[in-house]
C-alpha cells in the first residue's frame, strides 16, 4: 500500500502554504532556456516536468548568496552592534533533486563543527524539503560515482516519485514531512520505482588517493589551462559553502554580511601583505578537487559532491568536478 | 577539453536581434523593474568578467578593498553597483562578442547594458569600438570638440 498524490494537489498545497505565510521555494522556469529554483509566488509556478535540473541549487535558501549578521552604527569613537535576531519564517522547498537534498547534510557538518552557525541552523529548523525523484539524467550526471542515485532520499524530509498521468507516490520521511501532507494523499497500490541511474564514471577512492599523492604534480597545470577563474563552479554547486564575511554600505555605519565565496578567485587566499600561498589557477583547481574528494572526507567520512554535473553545465569553459576526475580515474 | 573547442551547449532560444530596441521601448520605471529583476539573479560569481576579453584590468575595482568602492555582497545594491561600473569600465572596449550573456549562469542578458554604451560612443564621439586600430580610445581621450551633452 501506498500513498499518492495528484500534481494538482501539490500545486494547492503549495498555494496553501504560501497563502498561510510559509516561504515556499522550487524549480521555475525563468527564461525560456533557464530553469532555477527561486521562491515561488504561486503554485503554478512550480515547474515539476520537462528539464533535467535547475542551474542552481538549493543552499541559497538556507545558505543565501548575502546574509546579514548584524547592523552597525559608527559614533565618535563608540561602535553600537544591531543584533539580526529576525526569526526565519516557515520554509519548504518543494520538488528538489535528490543531489541538491543530499547536500544539506554535508552543510549541516561545515555549519556544527567547530562553530554552531546560528544563521544557518536557523532557517535549517524551519525548512522541510520534498524531493522529487529523478526521472532521467543527462551526461553531466554522476550521482552513482559518489554513492547516491536518482531516488536518494538523503537530507529529504519526503520524497515523490512519478508514477505519469501526473500522479505522484509521495513517501514522508521525518515527521516534518508528514505533517506538510496529513490528509492530502490517497491510498494506492502503485509504487514508484528509482530509475536507474548514470552508469559509474569514476572511482571516488581512487580520486582520493591520487589527489593526496600529487600535490604537485603538471596535470593540475594542463587541466587549469581552460579554467578561467570565475566563482559559477562553486556557486551553482549544492554542497560548496565557503563564505566572506564584508561590510556592506557606508562606513558610517549599516551592515556585516555573509557572503558566498569561492576558492577559484584569485583574492581568495590573499593576504594583506601581498602574498598568495595559491598564485595560479592550477593552485585553485587543485584546492578545489582535493577539498571534495580527500579534505571534507577525511575529516567528516563523506565526499563533498553529490554528482549533481551543475559545475559543468554552467561552467562557461565546459569544466567541471566530472571532466577533472574521470581524467584522473583514467587517465 | 583543449582551448579553442566548443564549450556547452548553443542556447535553446537564441536571443532577439532586437532586444536592445525592445529594452530601451520601455518606460524607464519598466526598464528599472527589468534590471531589478534581472540583477537580483547575479550570484556575483564574476564569470561575465573573467569571460571577458575586454576585463583585462590587474586588479578589478570589485576586488578592492582599501577603501572598498562597490559593495562586495550580492545584495540588489551590491549587484547594481557591480554591474554599471563594468558597463561604464567597457564603454567604448567592449567588442560585442556577447561572452558575458552566454557565460552567466543566472542568464543576465549584460550585452544590453554594453550594447547602451556602444551607442553613446557612437553618436556622441563617432566611436566604434575595434574597428580602427589607430582611433585613440573614447575613454582615454579628450578633444576640444567633446560634447558633453549626454551627462544628465
Amino acid at each position: 500500500m501506498s500513498e499518492i498524490i495528484s500534481q494538482s494537489t501539490l500545486r494547492a498545497l503549495a498555494a496553501e502554504w504560501i497563502a498561510g505565510g510559509k516561504s515556499v521555494a522550487g524549480p521555475a522556469r525563468v527564461k525560456p532556456d533557464l530553469v532555477l529554483y527561486r521562491t515561488l509566488r504561486s503554485g503554478d509556478d512550480l515547474l515539476l516536468e520537462g528539464f533535467q535540473r535547475p542551474a542552481n541549487s538549493i543552499k541559497e535558501f538556507l545558505f543565501p548568496k548575502a546574509e546579514k549578521l548584524y547592523g552597525y552604527k559608527i559614533r565618535g569613537n563608540s561602535v553600537e552592534l544591531i543584533e539580526n535576531d529576525a526569526l526565519e519564517p516557515a520554509q519548504v522547498i518543494i520538488a528538489a533533486r535528490p543531489c541538491d537534498a543530499a547536500a544539506l547534510p554535508i552543510l549541516d557538518h561545515v555549519f556544527n563543527w567547530d562553530f554552531h552557525d546560528e544563521f544557518y541552523n536557523r532557517r535549517r529548523a524551519a525548512t522541510t524539503v520534498v524531493t522529487l525523484a529523478c526521472s532521467a539524467h543527462d551526461e553531466n550526471c554522476f550521482c552513482t560515482s559518489v554513492g547516491l542515485d536518482p531516488g536518494s532520499e538523503r537530507g529529504s524530509d519526503a520524497i515523490l516519485f512519478a508514477l505519469g498521468d501526473g500522479q505522484y507516490e509521495l513517501r514522508c520521511i521525518t515527521e516534518k514531512g508528514r505533517a506538510l501532507f496529513g490528509g492530502k494523499t490517497e491510498k494506492s497500490e502503485q509504487t514508484g520505482k528509482t530509475i536507474a541511474g548514470p552508469e559509474k564514471k569514476f572511482d571516488a577512492q581512487a580520486v582520493r588517493t591520487f589527489v593526496t599523492a600529487h600535490f604537485e604534480d603538471p596535470f593540475w597545470q594542463e587541466h587549469a589551462l581552460t579554467c578561467i577563474g570565475c566563482g559559477t563552479c562553486a556557486f551553482s554547486c549544492p554542497a560548496c559553502h565557503c563564505f566572506d564575511i564584508v561590510d556592506a554600505g557606508p562606513a558610517a555605519g549599516n551592515a556585516r554580511v555573509k557572503t558566498w565565496d569561492s576558492c577559484q578567485f584569485s583574492t581568495f587566499t590573499a593576504h594583506a601583505s601581498g602574498h598568495n600561498p595559491r598564485p595560479v589557477q592550477p593552485a585553485r583547481q587543485r584546492q578545489r578537487i582535493l577539498h571534495k574528494f580527500a579534505i571534507y572526507p577525511e575529516k567528516f567520512g563523506e565526499i563533498l559532491c553529490t554528482g549533481c554535473g551543475n559545475c559543468t553545465r554552467n561552467c562557461p569553459v565546459g569544466l567541471g568536478v566530472l571532466s577533472v576526475v574521470t581524467e584522473i580515474n583514467h587517465g | 577539453m583543449t582551448l579553442g573547442m566548443a564549450a556547452g551547449s548553443e542556447p535553446q532560444s537564441s536571443p532577439s536581434p532586437n532586444r536592445f530596441a525592445a529594452l530601451m521601448a520601455m518606460p524607464p520605471a519598466e526598464r528599472m523593474a527589468f534590471w531589478t529583476e534581472e540583477f537580483n539573479r547575479c550570484v556575483k560569481c564574476f564569470a561575465c568578467r573573467q569571460v571577458c576579453p575586454m576585463c583585462y584590468c590587474e586588479r578589478c575595482i570589485v576586488d578592492k578593498n582599501r577603501p572598498i568602492a562597490i559593495d562586495p555582497a550580492p545584495s540588489t545594491k551590491g549587484n547594481f553597483a557591480w554591474q554599471i561600473a563594468r558597463a561604464f569600465h567597457l564603454a567604448g572596449r567592449c567588442v560585442g562578442c556577447g561572452e558575458c550573456s552566454r557565460a552567466c549562469p543566472a542568464g543576465i542578458d549584460l550585452a544590453l547594458l554594453n550594447i547602451s554604451m556602444h551607442i553613446a560612443a557612437q553618436k556622441n564621439f563617432g566611436y566604434e569600438a575595434g574597428a580602427d586600430p589607430k582611433a585613440a580610445p573614447v575613454i582615454g581621450s579628450y578633444t576640444l570638440h567633446d560634447t558633453e551633452g549626454f551627462i544628465r
